[in-house]
C-alpha cells in the first residue's frame, strides 16, 4: 500500500493534460484529487476544503502566478511542491525552502515528494531538481 | 679668445648693466654675497645645479666669490661668454656686432669672428622683419630702455631652409652715463615651439575623439574636486554649460546629486578606491534633469599620477549601458519564457503520449493518434512562434491551420463552410488545448463525421456575442455536421466511439468536453444528434483585443 493511500491532494495545474496525467497516476495510488486550474478556484477549493495533506502547484498560472495559494497553504501548515517549468532560484524567494520539481515531471519522482512531505513535513532526498 | 678682435674692453667691463629683466640680472648683482644663495632658476641661466663647471666658476668669478684669487672681471665677463647656453651678442651704437658667443655663432651659423663689424641686415638677411627690430634699437638707445620677451622669426645660414624661432631680450649697454651699445640675450625656441605645437594639436585631436564619442570622458583633480574635463555627452545629458576656462563650466558640475540616492555610497566607494590607486569599474544610476530618466552608466575611473608617483588626477569613461542593460533583461525574459514554454509542452507531450496510449487497442493505434496530435500540438507551436509582443492569434487563424492540415479548407472541400469575423484574439494560454480539440473534432469528422461522406455538410460559424451589457463578450463557436447519414448500426458505433471512450474518440471528447472548459474557461455543449455533430463552445476572448477595441 502507499504512502498516499487515502491522502488528499490538491493539485493546481492550468494545462488540463497535465492534471489529468497527475490525477490519474496519484488516484492509482489510492489518493484522492482535487484539480483546479486558477487561483481564485484553488483559494475558494481551500475554504471549502477537508483537511488537505499535500498540494502540487503550478507556479505559473496562464500567467498568474500561484503564490497567493502558497501563502495560503503555509498558513494552514499544508506542505506543497511547486512544480514548474522555470528554474528553481526563479521562484519567489518567500519560499525558497519549498520544495520545487522542474517539469517536466518523471512520476516516480514526484511520488517520493510527495511521500516525504505527508510523511515528514519534508521533501524526501533528493528531490529537488536544481 | 679676444685675440685679434677689435673689441673696447671699456665696453665690456662697463657691461654691468642694470635693470634690464631676469636676463642678466648676474651683472648687476654685486651686493649678492654669494652666487649660491640667490635663485638662480628664475633667470634664463637656469638652477645653479644645472651650470657646467666652467659657468659656474665664471659667475662666482664675476662676483667675486670664488676660491683662490678672483680673475679680473675681463677674464669673468669672457668665460661668462664662452660657457654661457644662451646666445649671447653685443653690437656697437651703429648695430654692428662687437661680439657673439659661441652658441649664437652657432645659431647663426657663422663663425665669431664673421660677425664683428657687419650688420645683422647683411649676416642674417632671411630674419623676419629685421628693419622693425633694428627701429626698436635705436629707440633703446635713446630711452636707455630694455627690450625684452620679444619673439624673432625667420631663418639663418646654419639651416637656411628652416624656420626658426628664438626668445631674445634687448639691453642698452653703458659706459659711465653714456649708451655704448646694445646687448642681446638669445634663446632658441625652435623646438620648444614645435612640442607646444605638437602638444596642442594632440590636446586637440584628443578633445575631437572626446567629444564625438558617445561615450563620457572626464578628468578629475583630486586636491580642487573640480573637474577639469568633462566632454560633451554627459554636458549635453546634464545641461552643463560650458562656461570659463578649461573645464567648460565643469568645474562645479555635482555629480554626486546627480547619481540617484541609492547609488551615491557606492559611487563614493568606487572613487575612494581609485584615489587609494586602484583601477575601478563600477555602475551607478544617474537622474536625468528636465525629464527625470534614470540612466545606467558604466564608469571606469583609473588613477593618473604626476612624476612623483602622487595621484594628482581621476580620469574615467563613463558609458551609457541603459539600453544594453535593458536588452540583456529583456533577453533573459525571453529565454525563461522560452524554457518554461518548452519544459510545459514536454509535459503536454509526455501527458499525451500517457494519455493516447492509454486509450490505444494496438500500438498501431497508438502510432496514428499519436502522431496526428503531435502534428497538431507543432502546428499550434509554429503559429505561437510568429508573435510578437502582446500579439495574440486569431480563432480564424487556429481554425484554419487545422483545417488545412485535413486538407478541409472551404476551398479544398467543398462540403465545408466557415463564416466569422476575422482575428478574434484568443487568450495565448490554453491555446494548445483548443487546438488539440478543434483536431479532435476534424478527425472524428473525417472518420465518421460529415468528412467521411460525399453528401454530408460541415458549417462551422463563429461570432462575439454578450450575455448581458456588463457580461465580457466571448467567442461563440459553433460546429454543424448535417446530412451525415447514419447507416443502421453504424451511428451507434460511432456513438460507442463516443460514449465508451474507445480508441482516441473517446479521448477526443474528453477533450473537447472537459478540457477546454477546464482550460480555457468555456462552456461546451457537445451533441452527437441524427443528422450529425453538434458542437457549441462558449469561450473568453484576449482583454488586450477587448480593450484595443473598445
Amino acid at each position: 500500500m502507499s504512502a498516499l493511500t487515502g491522502c488528499r491532494i490538491l493539485v493546481v495545474e492550468d494545462e488540463y493534460l497535465l492534471s489529468r496525467q497527475l490525477t490519474r497516476a496519484l488516484e492509482r495510488e489510492g489518493a484522492s484529487v482535487a484539480c483546479v486550474p486558477t487561483v481564485p478556484a484553488a483559494l475558494a477549493s481551500l475554504t471549502e476544503a477537508l483537511a488537505l495533506d499535500v498540494a502540487v502547484l503550478d507556479v505559473n498560472l496562464a500567467g498568474a502566478k500561484v503564490y497567493p495559494v502558497a501563502e495560503e497553504l503555509a498558513r494552514r501548515n499544508v506542505p506543497f511542491v511547486f512544480c514548474s517549468g522555470y528554474d528553481a532560484e526563479d521562484r519567489d524567494p518567500r519560499f525558497a525552502d519549498a520544495a520545487h520539481l522542474t517539469k517536466p515531471i518523471a512520476m516516480p519522482v514526484l511520488l517520493r515528494c510527495l511521500t516525504g512531505l505527508i510523511t515528514s513535513g519534508k521533501p524526501a532526498a533528493p528531490h529537488v531538481d536544481t | 679668445m679676444l685675440a685679434g678682435l677689435a673689441v673696447r674692453s671699456d665696453l665690456l667691463v662697463s657691461a654691468k648693466l642694470t635693470n634690464y629683466g631676469s636676463g642678466m640680472a648676474l651683472l648687476s648683482c654685486k651686493s649678492t654675497p654669494a652666487s649660491d644663495s640667490f635663485d638662480w632658476s628664475q633667470t634664463p641661466l637656469g638652477p645653479r645645479e644645472q651650470w657646467s663647471a666652467s659657468l659656474r666658476q665664471a659667475i662666482d668669478g664675476a662676483l667675486g666669490v670664488g676660491e683662490g684669487d678672483a680673475p679680473s672681471p675681463a677674464a669673468t665677463l669672457d668665460a661668462l661668454f664662452t660657457a654661457a647656453p644662451l646666445g649671447l651678442a653685443i653690437w656697437d651704437r651703429n648695430f654692428r656686432f662687437v661680439r657673439v658667443n659661441d652658441s649664437l655663432a652657432e645659431m647663426n651659423g657663422l663663425s665669431p669672428e664673421e660677425h664683428v663689424g657687419r650688420l645683422p641686415q647683411e649676416l642674417l638677411p632671411d630674419i623676419a622683419e629685421l628693419d622693425k627690430m633694428v627701429g626698436q634699437w635705436r629707440e633703446i638707445l635713446r630711452t636707455g630702455e630694455p627690450w625684452l620677451d620679444v619673439e624673432v622669426q625667420g631663418g639663418t645660414p646654419a639651416a637656411p631652409d628652416q624656420q626658426r624661432n628664438w626668445t631674445e631680450h634687448f639691453f642698452p649697454i653703458r659706459s659711465g652715463e653714456e649708451i655704448v651699445g646694445i646687448g642681446a640675450v638669445v634663446e632658441e625656441t625652435t623646438e620648444r615651439r614645435r612640442i607646444e605645437a605638437a602638444f596642442r594639436a594632440s590636446e586637440a585631436r584628443f578633445r575631437e575623439f572626446a567629444e564625438a564619442s558617445s561615450d563620457v570622458l572626464w578628468l578629475r583633480n583630486t586636491e580642487t574636486n573640480e573637474f577639469e574635463f568633462l566632454s560633451l555627452s554627459l554636458r549635453k545629458l546634464f545641461g552643463v554649460e560650458p562656461g570659463s576656462g578649461d573645464g567648460h563650466g565643469a568645474a562645479e558640475f555635482n555629480w554626486l546629486s546627480a547619481i540617484v540616492p541609492e547609488d551615491r555610497d557606492a559611487a563614493l566607494a568606487a572613487l575612494a578606491g581609485v584615489r587609494q590607486g586602484r583601477r575601478v569599474t563600477h555602475d551607478f544610476r544617474t537622474r536625468i534633469p528636465g525629464s527625470g530618466k534614470v540612466r545606467v552608466l558604466k564608469n571606469t575611473a583609473f588613477p593618473l599620477r604626476d612624476p612623483d608617483g602622487r595621484i594628482r588626477r581621476i580620469g574615467g569613461i563613463a558609458q551609457d549601458v541603459t539600453e544594453e542593460r535593458d536588452t540583456a533583461q529583456r533577453l533573459q525574459t525571453l529565454i525563461g519564457e522560452l524554457q518554461h514554454r518548452t519544459r510545459n509542452l514536454m509535459g503536454v507531450v509526455q501527458a499525451v503520449a500517457d494519455s493516447t496510449l492509454a486509450a490505444s487497442g494496438s500500438l498501431g493505434e497508438f502510432e496514428v493518434a499519436f502522431g496526428a496530435r503531435v502534428a497538431a500540438l507543432s502546428r499550434v507551436q509554429n503559429l505561437l512562434s510568429r508573435l510578437e509582443g502582446l500579439e495574440r492569434i486569431g480563432f480564424d487563424e487556429l481554425l484554419r491551420t487545422e483545417l488545412n492540415a485535413f486538407c478541409a479548407l472551404p476551398q479544398d472541400d467543398r462540403r465545408v463552410s466557415i463564416t466569422g469575423p476575422e482575428e478574434v484574439p484568443l487568450r495565448s494560454g490554453g491555446i494548445q488545448t483548443l487546438a488539440l480539440a478543434l483536431h479532435e473534432l476534424i478527425t472524428n469528422a473525417t472518420k465518421y463525421g460529415a468528412l467521411s461522406q460525399p453528401d454530408a455538410r460541415l458549417a462551422i460559424n463563429w461570432q462575439i456575442v454578450s450575455a448581458s451589457a456588463d457580461a465580457q463578450p466571448r467567442l461563440q463557436v459553433q460546429w454543424v455536421e448535417s446530412g451525415v447519414a447514419m447507416p443502421s448500426g453504424a451511428g451507434q458505433e460511432r456513438a460507442g466511439h463516443h460514449d465508451a471512450g474507445r480508441a482516441h474518440g473517446g479521448q477526443g471528447r474528453e477533450l473537447i468536453e472537459h478540457a477546454v472548459p477546464y482550460q480555457l474557461d468555456a462552456t461546451v455543449d457537445f451533441a452527437l444528434t441524427p443528422d450529425g455533430v453538434h458542437c457549441t463552445i462558449l469561450l473568453p476572448i484576449s482583454q488586450t483585443w477587448m480593450a484595443k477595441a473598445a
